[in-house]
Formats: structure tokens, C-alpha cells, sequence
């Protein structure tokens, strides 16, 4: 705080680009301001000014503070999944049963005599449509005009996106689970190679998709690279060349780390555009 | 146990949360009011009324900070309103102080003689001092009291950081001159006394 330490005061004065006879006659004249001291503040002067402030103070509804306070009582791990599961009810029911529908589709094409590279195709395939689902049914707040509300909530804007990543994120996941356990089952191949088939794609696309909701609208943002992706599939299928040479397990697992970059990008900047008080709780 | 910083505590002001408003008072009163009353001339009573508008300005225009710290822009807004006070009313300070008034040199157990002595060489300062504009007294004031860097004086102040390190240096340099022909003056008029000559 106040410049009184010799050593500080050399140090400030010496910035001043000051000659050496400059610095000798400047140093009393510092410890002259330095010494001069004030009346302490009162407890009587620091609580007329809080109670003026506190007239200034923004007004918080009732019900918002109980919010809060019951908010404030819990860890914030358990405040968050307590965010987490009052947003399940943004999903309707198209998409429950849209995703349910995926999976049937997969573990079926999983339980068929298909041949290897069409099974790898449905993986790939698939798992980023759930993505496409999650996403775009989580994040559409601003088409349905509802981001104005949920930005006036007690949990911050921050506490909302990463709830409703963990929402779509741990759903897709434990229904890809459904597909690997299916496919090593049915002696399909190693448990973490049937993973990666599903999960590389899956976090890619979430990834890109936040990262493009940045610029783009919620549905045009999981759109493209899922349309892009497909065609990717499509194109690579078309020409009858062989998928898993495409990409092989270190790309699965290079496009994976590319899509948790991506995630954590977006979030990164999510925190950066949002205005500084959405960010943290208001408990 | 980490100390919350202001800017979060700001947040949680601006979101109505008193503890948060109480935390940033307890923070900064004395040191604002302390800043004010150097800036303003020794008027303890201006300083703390300064310092109260400065919160208010904080509560009502939270947004004007920006992306930056809450510290300088503190001191940006107790600055603008000690210029804007000094602008209505075109005060300019030049009459010394009085010993009664409250801003004491630091001792910690002065006597009446070492009193007024720091009295007298507290009001030199204090008028030398008034003869700088209010830009440089900021400028030191920020400085060796508030102890914020250049660059924060020179965000503060809205001023390149060459143009603070003018204002410092020149602010030093005015108030060593005036102090000194102030040191010669008494010393002439003792010296007046001793030979029992009028000046």
C-alpha cells in the first residue's frame, strides 16, 4: 500500500528516470508525505456510510434470497447436479425417445451379421447424432427466448453450461456404454476399441458444436459438423476404402483429445463474452 | 483462508449481497477517505464525503470498470469527483492549515512542542502541495500513498504512463523548491528575531 519501506521508495523513485542528486533530494520530500497520517475511520463512520450504501444497494426478491440460501447450504459439487437435474426438464420427450430409438438401431446392427466395416460405420455415425440430439436440445435457450430468464437465476450462466454439458455429455456416454458392452459381448473387439469407435466422434462433434455456437445459432452450430462428418463417412464408404485405415486408434484417439480442446475452448470463451457478474453465483 | 478478491466481491455487491458490500467498505474506507484528504487539502470531513460518493458511483455504475480492477478504478472515480469539486466550486487551496484540524503527523507520543512543529511543517507541506493541480497531487498521491504502479496511475488517471512520470517527477521537483523557500523564509525571520531587527 503506502510507499514508507526505504526500499520501496528508492524503487519508486528510481522509475522517475531521475538523476543520482534528483533521488537524494527527492527521498525527504517522500518521507515527509509518508508521514503524514489520518484519523482512524470509526466504527460509527463505517456504519453511517454502509447504512447510506445499503439503501443503494440492488434489491434481490424474497424468494430469490430462500433460492440462495438453500443453494449456499449445499457443496457446490452437489449444487451443481442440483442444477444439472432441474435442467433435465429443458429435454422433451422427442428426444428421449430419439436417443432411446439410436441405441435400439445400434445394438442391433451390433447383434447382426454384418459385416466389420458396416458395424464401424454405424458407430461412427451414431454416437455424434446423439451428440447432435444432446446439444441441440440442451443449448437452444436463445430460440426459445428463455436465455433472459435463466440469466437472471441464482446459479450463474457459467453453472448452467457446465450442468448441461454433464447432462448431455454423461447421457450420450452411458448410452454409448451400451454399444461397447453389446459389441464386446458379441465378440466384436476389445471393450476400449469399441470405445474409442463411438466416443472419438461423439466428443468431436460436442466439442466443434459448442465451439461454433460461439458464432453460430444452437442448431446450426451441431448441424454442420455433424452433416460434415457424415459426409466424411459417406464419401470414405462410397469408395469402399477401408474405415479403420481412415483412422486408425491413435487418430481416435488424437480426434478425442481434439474434441475435450475443443470443449474446454468453448467454455474458455463462453467465460470471456458473458458479462463478468453471470459468471459467478449469486449465493 | 483465501482472501476473496474485490472484483469477485463487486460481483456479489452487484448482485445485492450485503456481507460482500460490508467486506469492500471495510477494505477501502479508510484508505479512499485517507487518498481523498490528501488529494482535497487536509479537509477530513470533504474526504469522507468524497469517499462516500465514490461508493455510491461504485454501486450504481458497476459497469463502467470494465475488465479492470476494481482498485484503480476506485481511485479513477474518487479522482473525478475530487477534480469535479474542485471545477464547481473553483476552490484552490493556498491558506494553511490549522493545528485543531484532525490530519496529525504519525508519533506516537508527541508533545506539545513536537506537535506543533509537525503542525507547522504538516501545513507547509499541505501548502505546497495546493500549489500543484490536482492532476499532480493525484499523480503522487497514487503513488507513494495509494501505492499503485505507474501503469495503474496512468489507467487511473486515463494519462500515458509518461505523461504520470512527468507529472510525478515535476510534482517533486515544484515541491521541493516551494518547501525550500518556504525552510528559508522561517529561517530569515528567526534569524530576524534573534537580532531583534523588524523584516
Amino acid at each position: 500500500m503506502q510507499v514508507d519501506n526505504h526500499d520501496e521508495m528508492m524503487d519508486a523513485l528510481r522509475e522517475l528516470d531521475a538523476t543520482p542528486e534528483e533521488l537524494a533530494a527527492w527521498v525527504p520530500i517522500v518521507q515527509r508525505m509518508a508521514s503524514w497520517s489520518d484519523p482512524p475511520i470509526t466504527p460509527h463512520d463505517q456504519g453511517r456510510l454502509l447504512s447510506l450504501l445499503g439503501s443503494a444497494l440492488p434489491q434481490r426478491s424474497p424468494v430469490r434470497q430462500a433460492v440462495q440460501q438453500r443453494l449456499s447450504r449445499r457443496n457446490r459439487l452437489v449444487a451443481l447436479l442440483a442444477t444439472a437435474h432441474c435442467q433435465i426438464s429443458v429435454l422433451r420427450l422427442s428426444f428421449w425417445l430419439l436417443s432411446g430409438a439410436l441405441i435400439l438401431l445400434g445394438v442391433a446392427i451390433e447383434l447382426a451379421p454384418v459385416q466389420s466395416w458396416l458395424l464401424l460405420f454405424w458407430l461412427r455415425a451414431l454416437a455424434p447424432l446423439l451428440a447432435y440430439l444432446g446439444v441441440a436440445s440442451m443449448f437452444r435457450s436463445a430460440e426459445l427466448q428463455t436465455l433472459e430468464y435463466e440469466l437472471a437465476c441464482p446459479p450463474s450462466a457459467l453453472q448452467f453450461i457446465f450442468a448441461r454439458l454433464i447432462i448431455v455429455l454423461s447421457y450420450d456416454i452411458a448410452l454409448g456404454m451400451v454399444f461397447s458392452l453389446v459389441g464386446w459381448a458379441v465378440g466384436e473387439g476389445g471393450f476400449l476399441v469399441i470405445t474409442l469407435h463411438w466416443l472419438a466422434p461423439l466428443l468431436f462433434a460436442s466439442g466443434l458444436a459448442l465451439a461454433l455456437s460461439l458464432r453460430l445459432s444452437a442448431l446450426a452450430a451441431v448441424g454442420l459438423p455433424y452433416g460434415a462428418w457424415l459426409s466424411l463417412l459417406i464419401l470414405n464408404t462410397w469408395r469402399l476404402e477401408n474405415l479403420a485405415s481412415v483412422l486408425s486408434f491413435q487418430g481416435e484417439v488424437l480426434l478425442s483429445l481434439a474434441g475435450l480442446t475443443l470443449l474446454v475452448f468453448a467454455l474458455w470463451r463462453f467465460t470471456r463474452q458473458l458479462p463478468r457478474h453471470f459468471l459467478a453465483p449469486a449465493v | 483462508m483465501e482472501r476473496t478478491s474485490d472484483e469477485r466481491l463487486l460481483d456479489a455487491v452487484v448482485a445485492g449481497e450485503t456481507s460482500a458490500l460490508t467486506m469492500l467498505v471495510e477494505r477501502y474506507q479508510q484508505e479512499l477517505t485517507g487518498y481523498l484528504n490528501r488529494l482535497v487539502g487536509a479537509d477530513w470531513a470533504l474526504a469522507q464525503d468524497l469517499a462516500q460518493e465514490t461508493f455510491l458511483r461504485v454501486l450504481r455504475q458497476p459497469t463502467t470498470r470494465g475488465e479492470r480492477p476494481f482498485r484503480p478504478w476506485l481511485y479513477t472515480i474518487a479522482t473525478n469527483l475530487a477534480r469535479d469539486h474542485f471545477k464547481a466550486g473553483a476552490v484552490r487551496f493556498s491558506a494553511p492549515l490549522g493545528i485543531e484540524q484532525e490530519s496529525v503527523l504519525v508519533d506516537e507520543a508527541p508533545s506539545p512542542e513536537d506537535y506543533a512543529l509537525q503542525g507547522e511543517e504538516r501545513d507547509a507541506m499541505v501548502a505546497a502541495l495546493n500549489l500543484l493541480g490536482v492532476d499532480y497531487r493525484a499523480a503522487l498521491w497514487l503513488r507513494f500513498y495509494g501505492g499503485l504502479s505507474l501503469a495503474e496511475i496512468a489507467a487511473a488517471l486515463d494519462t500515458p504512463v509518461g505523461t504520470v512520470k512527468w507529472r510525478i517527477s515535476t510534482g517533486l521537483r515544484r515541491l521541493r523548491c516551494v518547501l525550500a523557500a518556504s525552510e528559508q523564509g522561517v529561517a530569515q525571520q528567526e534569524e530576524d528575531h534573534a537580532s531583534g531587527q523588524p523584516r
